[in-house]
């Protein structure tokens, strides 16, 4: 059967993207995941992955053509694919959620039916596709601006916030990582926001609602932490990207994924999965910012953590004022989730952390 | 390695890492980030080619501290005569 590959949203208002290059050609089998092309948005380039696997029977669409999201930009041959789906054990599904379930072209081994003996009924296939849907990523979209207005107005409208703040003494996890960076090779010198990243999904592990999404009227806890990390470009606007599977890395792993995601940010090579794919959010205003950062959370997240600018202020120790560098810790998260009790012990677990680096091995 | 030898180090890395800053152009008695669009993460980069280049790491505690590029550069002059030694 002939799969028509259509041009992606990459988030709300995006009505056309820039095909710059494609990364198939006629004849290749591509494999789902696998990058085909890079689309332009105003603001950046994102790598578009195939959700089909396939022959590429035709490349419709041109280098440097602008076309409209939704139109075929190629066109493959998914002959092997729906065999192997043919060859899967059947999945009860009844004839209106399968009817849907095509048009989608929604795996139906993901799903898990309410019906009577596990039937897919279409309740089911329209809450999974509400979930699946990615949330209108405030980034890589024709008018980004336009666009961060839509989602945060959504996301204040919709969200009912509520902030915490701790500040913490970094003076510790100076120590800890100097030691650490005196015996690493330069290249893999870690970075301040990966260690501090390191404590938030730690602390996450422990406080499992904070990482998920709100839909439906429900929340979903997520297993894996995709950690999206928002960045300033240097060319304007926000980018907020994802570590994806986040709670599986070690800390040297964590800083050279950070390193290479920003590297890719600024290449315009990230990946939409990794635009729309996020849990939960990390905001860091960096060197140059603000003491304190309350974020606004991205639907349908429920929660964001913030960080100041490290600096240094007096802190006091066993009675005793010195001068130390501390970072005012923020967590702004939806109170549909959780309350401020279970946030401030989030926000302690963070700071006990940060205290205690060892912890992070 | 006397601040002289370091300066120039330290042109190579930016020709590397931000091409379009005129290094000679710098006051490096001045903030660098006012005069040079360098964030964060430029700077972390600087810091690495620095050690690989002058073998001197820099604790993010004195990355912190630098004012300007002067001091970074005094400090790892002074760094890298303990290690001559």
């Amino acid at each position: 059967m002939k799969y028509h590959v259509p041009m992606p949203s990459l988030g709300a208002d995006m009505d056309q993207g820039k095909l710059m290059a494609w990364k198939i050609k006629r004849g290749d089998e591509v494999k789902k995941g696998q990058i085909i092309a890079t689309v332009e948005t105003t603001k950046s380039a994102v790598e578009i992955e195939s959700f089909r696997e396939g022959k590429v029977l035709e490349l419709v669409g041109k280098e440097g053509e602008e076309l409209r999201v939704g139109s075929t930009i190629a066109i493959f041959d998914v002959r092997d694919e729906e065999k192997k789906t043919r060859e899967a054990p059947r999945v009860k599904i009844s004839p209106a959620a399968r009817k849907l379930a095509a048009q989608m072209h929604v795996d139906l081994s993901t799903i898990k039916g309410s019906g009577s003996d596990g039937q897919i009924e279409l309740k089911d296939l329209e809450s999974f596709v509400n979930k699946g849907v990615p949330p209108p990523s405030p980034t890589s979209v024709v008018n980004i601006r336009e666009a961060i207005a839509k989602a945060m107005s959504r996301s204040k409208k919709e969200i009912p916030h509520y902030y915490l703040k701790t500040r913490i003494s970094l003076d510790a996890l100076f120590m800890w990582m100097d030691e650490k960076n005196k015996l690493l090779p330069p290249v893999e010198r870690l970075m301040v926001p990966s260690v501090l990243m390191k404590g938030i999904i730690q602390a996450i592990k422990k406080y499992p609602m904070m990482n998920g999404y709100y839909v439906n009227g429900a929340f979903e806890a997520k297993e894996s932490v995709n950690l999206g990390v928002a960045i300033s470009l240097k060319t304007g606007g926000v980018l907020v990207p994802a570590i994806m599977g986040a709670h599986v890395m070690d800390l040297a792993r964590l800083n050279s994924s950070f390193t290479d995601l920003l590297t890719r940010a600024r290449k315009s090579e990230l990946k939409n999965s990794e635009l729309t794919e996020g849990t939960i959010t990390v905001t860091n205003v960096g060197d140059l910012g603000s003491h304190e950062v309350f974020g606004i959370i991205f639907p349908p997240q429920v929660a964001l953590i913030g960080l100041g600018r490290i600096h240094k202020a007096a802190v006091e120790e066993n009675g005793l004022i010195r001068s130390g560098f501390i970072i005012d810790v923020s967590l702004s998260a939806d109170h549909r989730v959780t309350d401020g009790l279970l946030g401030s012990r989030f926000l302690a677990q963070i700071e006990k952390i940060f205290l205690n680096p060892s912890l992070l091995e | 390695m006397n601040p002289h030898e370091i300066k120039l180090i330290l042109k190579e890395i930016f020709h590397e890492i931000a091409p379009e800053v005129e290094f000679n152009h710098l006051d490096t008695s001045l903030p660098l980030r006012e005069q040079a669009d360098i964030d964060s993460f430029d700077f972390y980069r600087i810091i690495v080619l620095l050690n690989e280049k002058t073998g001197v790491n820099v604790p993010d505690s004195k990355v912190a501290e630098f004012k300007n590029l002067e001091q970074l550069i005094m400090y790892i002059s002074e760094e890298s005569s303990h290690l001559e030694i």
